[in-house]
């Protein structure tokens, strides 16, 4: 899953090396504009709808691996 | 000083030197020592300066620039460069609908996007509540609003706008003229 996350994340922001504390806006600079970038690509990729109250709770990479396994998302 | 009245200072973004560079904005700003100031955050993340309630201003960086609004009332500051994105699927998800529409409308054009994106993330940093106010829960398209937006000449490829109660004159400085 982790290495997912990273593809997506580098397909959309161009930022490598990401690891699982990797913090979205302290570590790789993103701004509100970019998160709601990386949600739209996760939403699409896992077919899921990510409630804006859900994405504020998302911080590190592994949040969004934790996230992605609550909500029984399985990767094929 | 018209408490109306606005500065909006841009300059080549250093992460390293970010703190320094607000201060030295503020110091332009105020006339006052850039010892003066100490920056602080509320609960909900909006910055402030220890001790001056009556200064206020917004940060914002994107791209290779970073850029902070100063004023006497309360304002929200909003630099977006013009990357690559799924707009069809942001507006779709995070506009509201009416601004979904509109951009529809508009064949989701790049300048229209990113006008309206800048627009409300700029009232967003005005009201002081985070995104977690719900981007689709207003519309910056009202005619009728409390509260004024001014896009603002910046360079091609980028968005900048200034949000607050009410706009009169807006100075700009930017650190390298040679851009523009």
């Amino acid at each position: 899953m982790l290495e997912l996350v990273q593809k997506i994340i580098f397909d959309v922001t161009g930022k490598k090396g990401v690891t699982l504390d990797t913090d979205f806006i302290q570590d790789l600079e993103l701004n509100s504009f970019d998160i709601m970038n990386i949600i739209c690509a996760f939403e699409e990729y896992f077919n899921i709808i990510i409630p804006t109250r859900d994405v504020w709770q998302i911080k590190v990479v592994a949040d969004v691996i934790h996230y992605l396994n609550k909500r029984g998302v399985n990767v094929v | 000083m018209n408490p109306y009245d606005f500065a909006v200072h841009i300059l080549h973004d250093n992460r390293a030197a970010r703190e320094d560079m607000l201060y030295s904005a503020a110091s332009i700003f105020t006339g006052l020592d850039k010892s003066s100031f100490k920056k602080a955050a509320d609960e909900k993340g909006k910055p402030f300066f220890e001790g001056m309630p009556d200064l206020h201003f917004s940060i914002s960086h994107s791209g290779g620039y970073w850029a902070c609004a100063f004023g006497r009332s309360r304002l929200g500051l909003d630099l977006q460069r013009h990357d690559g994105c799924r707009r069809e699927s942001i507006a779709k998800r995070f506009f509201h609908r009416d601004e979904a529409e509109y951009l529809e409308s508009r064949s989701y054009a790049e300048k229209d996007f990113f006008e309206l994106w800048a627009k409300k993330e700029s009232y967003v940093k005005y009201v002081g509540e985070g995104l977690g106010i719900g981007l689709e829960s207003f519309s910056v398209l009202d005619a009728e609003k409390d509260y004024e937006l001014r896009v603002l000449p910046f360079i091609e490829g980028y968005t900048l706008c200034l949000c607050s109660k009410r706009i009169e004159a807006v100075r700009l400085h930017f650190e390298d003229t040679a851009d523009l």
